[in-house]
């Protein structure tokens, strides 16, 4: 016993010292981490929800669901800007974890972020421009109707087709992840907001 | 001042991690983030930052502490100590720089088992005095830093035609996507590491056609 506590002395002393440095840098700066992450989810809402960018008094309280699931309820003051929920699909690299936000009355999608991806660089990760994001954005005011499921196809969707959503050029395994994730989780949860 | 003994002062310690010695082009350790975090210039500096930060506070404890290293659990100390500085800096970044954070992911914390760190422990610290353990750090980490840099800087030219998120291509340059892939990675590797090889001959060929 002796002998194993010589021995050990070392470790056990430095883990008891370490350990508690840990906690206390831990206590220090966690709060300003979950700050952080505030922060980037708000940014992110405001990206997907129309009019909640130039909102003067951004409100992003959070409803639980009946599956669990959490939506953000966006308010500006009082007047609702619509919902976002994260959801989350497999991708072509890796998982794909989006924002998709919803109009007030929950019956279509009004703009989508991407929250994660590890997508190829050049390809797959162009989900991430303004420029695809915004085909997820209302067609003449009209937000993309939930009835059906949306489409990717790879030409250019027509104007009077509110179901389509046009591909990134070399990444329709991205593209279609994209919008299965809309499609597997957007009727469930606008149906649960009604 | 240069020191009798076998083992090589402070200074000499600090400019062998830089060139004569460096970590990735000459001794091609830590590979792993070299590839992994050198799309951008930006992620290289700050993943190079952090692996110094966490080398010099591994070689100054484990250069206290070598007068009670237990042969059998040194590696056990080392890579508590190690893993204790990873940890700090990895909080450090989610608080402070948390853009960073997420674009490095994971990259952080596996400086666990970067193995520069491991071995500048065991080959240096746990057998040298505090400063000349300390220059070792310094100078191991900066020639990281510059590896990874000079790599990082041949990738995103090419990649985005940007330095540092500043335009330094023309404007109807095509980015070469495979830079930013693992690929690109490999390749800028390989020709760096030749490069330097090459320039290295050919001073030391110079140095013995004349005595």
């Amino acid at each position: 016993m002796i002998n194993f506590l010589r021995q050990s002395a070392l470790v056990l002393i430095l883990a008891v010292v370490f350990g508690s440095a840990l906690a206390l840098m831990y206590a220090s700066t966690n709060p300003k981490y979950e700050a952080n992450q505030a922060d980037a989810t708000v940014e992110s809402i405001a990206r997907t929800i129309p009019g909640a960018a130039e909102a003067a008094n951004l409100q992003t309280p959070k409803v639980t669901l009946q599956d669990g699931r959490e939506v953000y309820k966006v308010l500006d003051g009082t007047k609702p800007l619509g919902w976002a929920y994260a959801a989350k699909g497999k991708g072509f690299g890796g998982d794909i974890k989006l924002l998709v936000g919803l109009n007030p009355k929950a019956d279509g999608v009004v703009g989508i972020d991407v929250l994660e991806d590890v997508e190829t660089p050049g390809f797959g990760h162009s989900i991430n421009e303004e420029s695809w994001k915004s085909k997820f954005r209302p067609r003449n005011g009209v937000p993309l109707p939930l009835d059906k499921p949306l489409v990717v196809i790879k030409t250019t969707p027509k104007p009077d087709n509110p179901y389509q959503i046009q591909a990134i050029t070399g990444a329709t395994i991205s593209s279609k992840a994209v919008v299965e994730i809309i499609n597997s989780t957007a009727p469930n949860v606008a149906g649960q907001l009604d | 001042m240069a020191e009798k003994s076998a083992q090589p002062g402070s200074m000499e310690r600090f400019i062998n991690g830089i060139l004569p010695e460096n970590p990735v082009l000459r001794l091609v350790l830590g590979i792993c983030p070299t590839l992994a975090v050198t799309s951008t210039v930006k992620g290289a500096v700050t993943m190079g930052l952090a692996a110094t930060f966490v080398l010099f506070c591994s070689n100054f404890f484990v250069s206290l502490l070598k007068r009670f290293l237990q042969p059998h659990l040194r590696i056990l100390v080392f890579t508590i100590i190690i893993a204790m500085f990873v940890t700090i800096v990895d909080m450090f970044l989610k608080a402070y720089v948390y853009e960073m954070s997420r674009q490095l992911g994971p990259y952080i914390p596996l400086i666990i088992v970067n193995c520069i760190i491991i071995a500048r422990a065991e080959a240096c610290a746990s057998k040298s005095k505090l400063l000349p353990s300390l220059a070792d750090a310094l100078g191991m980490g900066l020639g990281f830093t510059l590896a990874l840099c000079i790599l990082a800087t041949v990738r995103e030219i090419l990649a985005d035609g940007t330095w540092l998120n500043m335009r330094v291509m023309w404007d109807s340059f095509t980015p070469w996507t495979i830079m930013k892939l693992a690929p690109g990675a490999f390749l800028t590797f390989g020709i760096v590491v030749g490069t330097n090889n090459f320039i290295r001959r050919k001073i030391e060929e110079r140095k013995s056609s004349q005595p």
